[in-house]
């Protein structure tokens, strides 16, 4: 798939000639997605504004580097995931999943709730996966990262990852192939490591 | 793990029985070692939509004008905050590093090297013969001379020892 001469490309064109309102149409076009992609990982709103703000504002000083080589979602949904990760690292991910987890809401809900204890076992676990899943990733560089999350959390086909990222379909499940044996080893070695405790 | 496993995994993790090939299920019955891997892959494809947002999450009112200020704060910083980039920032240490070891050593070199001119014997000789016996100025020309060259190879042997470090 040729992205460089969809309607999509011509608005990056114009974003690149410094068009404001050509910038304001993909922060209004692409904004639900960046705070789902971001909310997905770090499930906490305040950070997802934050991280979301940062993401659009890298859009706008890098679009001049953006190549047509992937589609403009693939773009900005690299970007997104690395702002997550860059952000998880600085806080440290263990301290951030658990604590960013137990919003307010949570909180009430658990206190309020007669069958709150009962729900205790299953947010653990949630939260346990999610910790898992997360240390898992950032042991992939960023490109399998991406690549496995838009396949698997994004439910993208293998057919419309090769027109997202000009890559051919047996390229893609070579890639995802890669991915997957570094995060099994990756997994290995976290039990091999957890098992010297 | 082994070809026909490798070549329907993303099939089979989808759940499109129809598009996998029989060599797949004849071969996962046959090999343990594909059977076990296929097992942790399916897990951890599992594990990974843990990652799934749920819901569609719209940002606040006023989203837009939040992201130009925040445009707009770092245009305005992003020139001083290029120095404090890792990537930048560490380039810019090793520059500094290289340019100060090779002032270094040239610098500890040529002092070495003075201090040598100036107390070597041959120099002090004829300085000496050359203040007390002003009648014997042929003496004096071929020490000097010697002088010169010493300090040609001192000099010399200097920028090999930068060139090579430089290498």
């Amino acid at each position: 798939m040729d992205h460089r001469n969809s309607e999509e490309a011509a608005l990056v064109r114009r974003v690149q000639a410094r068009d404001e309102i050509a910038f304001r149409e993909i922060v209004e076009r692409y904004q639900a997605k960046v705070f789902s992609i971001i909310y997905g990982i770090l499930r906490n709103h305040n950070d997802a504004e934050d991280i979301a703000q940062q993401v659009f504002s890298k859009i706008y000083f890098s679009i001049q580097n953006f190549d047509f080589r992937s589609s403009l979602l693939t773009w900005i949904y690299k970007i997104t995931v690395n702002e997550c990760y860059d952000y998880l690292r600085k806080k440290r991910v263990r301290k951030l999943v658990y604590e960013s987890d137990f919003t307010e809401e949570d909180a009430q809900r658990m206190q309020n709730t007669e069958a709150a204890t009962d729900q205790g076992p299953a947010v653990d676990t949630q939260l346990a996966r999610r910790d898992l899943v997360l240390k898992l990733l950032a042991k992939l560089s960023a490109e399998d990262r991406n690549l496995l999350m838009l396949k698997e959390v994004e439910g993208h086909s293998v057919e419309e990852l090769s027109q997202m990222t000009g890559m051919n379909e047996n390229t893609i499940k070579v890639k995802l192939f890669r991915a997957r044996q570094k995060l099994v080893k990756a997994a290995q070695r976290l039990n091999r490591g957890a098992g010297k405790f | 793990m082994h070809e026909p496993i490798r070549d329907n995994l993303e099939e089979y993790l989808k759940g499109s029985p129809s598009k996998i090939s029989q060599d797949f299920q004849a071969h996962l019955e046959a090999c343990q070692d594909c059977a076990g891997q296929l097992r942790e892959m399916e897990a951890h494809s599992e594990l990974l939509h843990a990652l799934r947002p749920g819901k569609e999450i719209e940002p606040s009112a006023g989203f837009y004008a939040r992201v130009m200020d925040r445009i707009e704060t770092q245009g305005r910083a992003s020139i001083w905050s290029l120095l404090l980039e890792p990537a930048f920032g560490r380039r810019l240490a090793v520059a500094c590093a290289t340019v100060v070891v090779l002032l270094g050593s040239y610098f500890v070199a040529t002092e070495l090297s003075e201090p040598m001119v100036a107390v070597a014997p041959a120099a002090v000789a004829t300085s000496v013969s050359s203040s007390a016996d002003l009648s014997a100025p042929p003496s004096l020309e071929p020490a000097a001379d010697r002088n010169s060259v010493q300090q040609q190879r001192q000099r010399d042997a200097v920028l090999v020892n930068l060139a090579s470090f430089h290498e």
